[in-house]
């Protein structure tokens, strides 16, 4: 008995690979699609060259639309890391948003920061804070963990309202220095890199989502998103297997707070003038989750297809702009009831389907042995 | 079939050292007392059967066994030394894995990465392929974890606890819902996984089932331990047949 299943698997594992389906699932040279690595780095360069070759010839209302695509998706990807892959409903997006987004701000404007300073601070600011509320916030499950992140969000909001001195209460700031310079914003400078234009926002942005997706690639078969996966799959049975569950939610929480405050002082450079009312409940807690549900959360191009129904709506449909969030409200809602995998969830187990249907013959064969 | 695969393994004996052991051992659930003073022993790779009636605290032992409940008195014992902050997962990081009644599977994944998520925190390499084939479960390796019949799903839950490469696996009841073929190789497979040196411990109200399959048998009734051996020697004792067995049983 031992002996022939320690001898088993030189035959037989060999055979079943080349069976069903030739691709082996899992490996951190290949996503779940079984693109290699190097496919993924040709199209992520195709991306960005294309972005920076054609951005140029946009106007400036489209480079502005692509502008905020960029921009949402970069966010909603970055939210997808603690609710898609570690399933925790988390809506305190909008708070690391504006954290982000008055640093950046205030860095350039007003403390003459170069750009990887205001990175830094904002980046650490956001780790202490999201690591302390790690170990409070997952107490809570489900619900009420959501009740209590919306409520992160909803103080962001009021800190920004309230603490005038440096957020300049409901009248906002800008990244303009001071009004002798003539009120013009500043660029955000990185070094060599100077953004100064609404087009290189666009290709600075686009760059940064193509990183981010192909780390997050492979990042989801490594360990920690694997880790971060069995938690959000099942609790109790990832325990058994010695998951740590609670260091993975914290870990999935903190690397996904510290993105979004990054992409926030990008966001608020591009946005150059910054009021509480650009990081309100709808705007930068509900609308970044519901991209994440929308597009497919756990999907690494879901949170991007997702970002892409949410500002193309409202561009698509002009009159509905006062209704919105009660568009995607309805829109989360079938999407939660009939796809609970998002669009990108319904195109992957179509490709599952559409695949195993063309090899009928070898699938009976593997069912028969 | 499987009676004689089984009976070909190592029989027990009294010198194979104690892989896992707890020493009077009690859990009281606001004045229910669901285990009392309860010393058990697990000699290393044998199969052990936990059996009782309904409520006889066999799903609270493996509870705290696998670190999933802390006894309110008594110490568990793992390779001879006291454990200290036994928690379901440190005791799966120990060496010591659990499969659950319900079919408990990563939803999301296929029948292989399942195997692999199990593996991830394992401290030894796992060969997932092999794993699966010790289940029969290597034609399926690439069907998402839902697609699978429900026996199989039973055995994926079975193949992700055996990727750990544990010392001691605990099953809670693995056979339940399971009938023929399933049942069968769920057996043969118990047999393999024991084979390849793992300590087994299994909990099941099918009696047939266990007497094959083990080499002892722990009978808990009421929170306690009434009697403990070999089939033959707990099949024939007197309070055994009085609380559980019954005489239809014995004569088999």
């Amino acid at each position: 008995m031992t002996q022939s299943t320690s001898h088993a698997p030189k035959h037989s594992a060999p055979e079943v690979r080349s069976g069903a389906d030739t691709v082996p699932s899992t490996g951190i040279w290949r996503d779940k699609f079984g693109l290699r690595l190097w496919v993924r780095l040709v199209i992520a360069a195709l991306v960005v060259v294309a972005t920076i070759s054609l951005s140029g010839g946009l106007n400036s209302h489209d480079t502005y639309l692509y502008g905020t695509l960029a921009a949402w998706a970069l966010i909603a990807s970055s939210l997808n890391l603690v609710v898609g892959y570690a399933g925790q409903l988390n809506l305190s997006s909008g708070a690391f948003l504006a954290l982000g987004a008055y640093i950046g701000v205030l860095g350039t404007g007003r403390y003459d920061w170069p750009g990887w300073k205001s990175l830094l601070i904002a980046g650490l600011i956001a780790l202490a804070f999201s690591l302390l509320l790690g170990l409070v916030i997952f107490r809570a499950r489900g619900l009420h963990f959501a009740l209590i992140t919306a409520g992160i969000s909803i103080i962001g909001y009021n800190v920004a309202l309230l603490w005038k001195e440096k957020t300049g209460g409901a009248a906002g700031i800008s990244s303009a220095g001071p009004i002798e310079e003539g009120g013009i914003a500043r660029p955000f400078v990185l070094g060599p890199i100077e953004l100064s234009q609404e087009v290189h926002y666009l290709r600075a942005m686009v760059v940064v989502l193509v990183v981010m997706l192909l780390a997050t690639s492979v990042l989801v078969r490594r360990k920690l998103g694997l880790s971060w996966q069995a938690t959000r799959d099942d609790e109790v049975l990832a325990a058994s297997v010695g998951v740590r569950v609670a260091r993975s939610k914290r870990t999935a929480f903190a690397a996904s707070s510290v993105l979004i405050s990054l992409v926030g002082v990008l966001y608020g450079h591009w946005l150059g003038f910054i009021t509480p009312g650009s990081f309100d409940f709808a705007t930068a807690a509900f609308e970044p989750l519901a991209m994440v549900i929308i597009g497919g959360a756990g999907t690494l191009l879901g949170p991007m297809v997702g970002a892409l129904v949410v500002v193309g709506f409202p561009e698509l449909f002009n009159g509905l702009k006062d209704y919105s969030t009660l568009v995607y409200a309805a829109l989360l809602l079938l999407v939660v009831m009939v796809a609970p995998k998002g669009v990108v969830g319904v195109v992957e187990s179509t490709w599952r389907r559409v695949r195993r249907g063309k090899r009928p013959s070898e699938q009976e064969k593997e069912t028969e042995r | 079939m499987t009676q004689s695969n089984l009976a070909e393994g190592p029989s027990p004996t009294q010198q194979r050292p104690d892989v896992l052991a707890t020493q009077g051992v009690s859990m009281a659930f606001r004045g229910l007392k669901a285990l009392q003073d309860v010393t058990i022993a697990l000699p290393e790779g044998t199969v052990t059967g936990l059996i009782g009636p309904n409520g006889a605290g066999k799903t609270t032992l493996v509870n705290v066994l696998s670190g999933l409940a802390a006894p309110t008195e008594g110490e568990v014992f793992f390779e001879g030394e006291r454990v200290r902050r036994w928690t379901l997962g440190s005791a799966a990081r120990a060496g010591v894995a659990k499969t659950f009644q319900q079919s408990r599977v990563f939803g999301e994944f296929t029948v292989l990465e399942n195997v692999e998520l199990g593996a991830l925190n394992s401290r030894h390499d796992v060969d997932a392929f092999h794993v699966l084939e010790m289940l029969d479960l290597a034609p399926r390796w690439n069907l998402l974890a839902g697609e699978l019949s429900f026996g199989e799903l039973r055995r994926l839950g079975v193949a992700i606890a055996l990727a750990t490469r544990p010392k001691v696996l605990l099953m809670d009841e693995p056979g339940a819902g399971l009938t023929g073929v399933d049942l069968d190789q769920l057996s043969v497979a118990i047999g393999r996984i024991r084979d390849e040196g793992t300590t087994i411990l299994v909990i099941d109200h099918n009696m047939r089932f266990l007497m094959n399959s083990v080499e002892r048998v722990i009978v808990l009734e009421g929170g306690m331990v009434i009697s403990q051996g070999t089939p033959a020697h707990v099949q024939t004792d007197e309070r055994v047949i009085a609380a559980y067995l019954g005489g239809s049983h014995v004569a088999d």
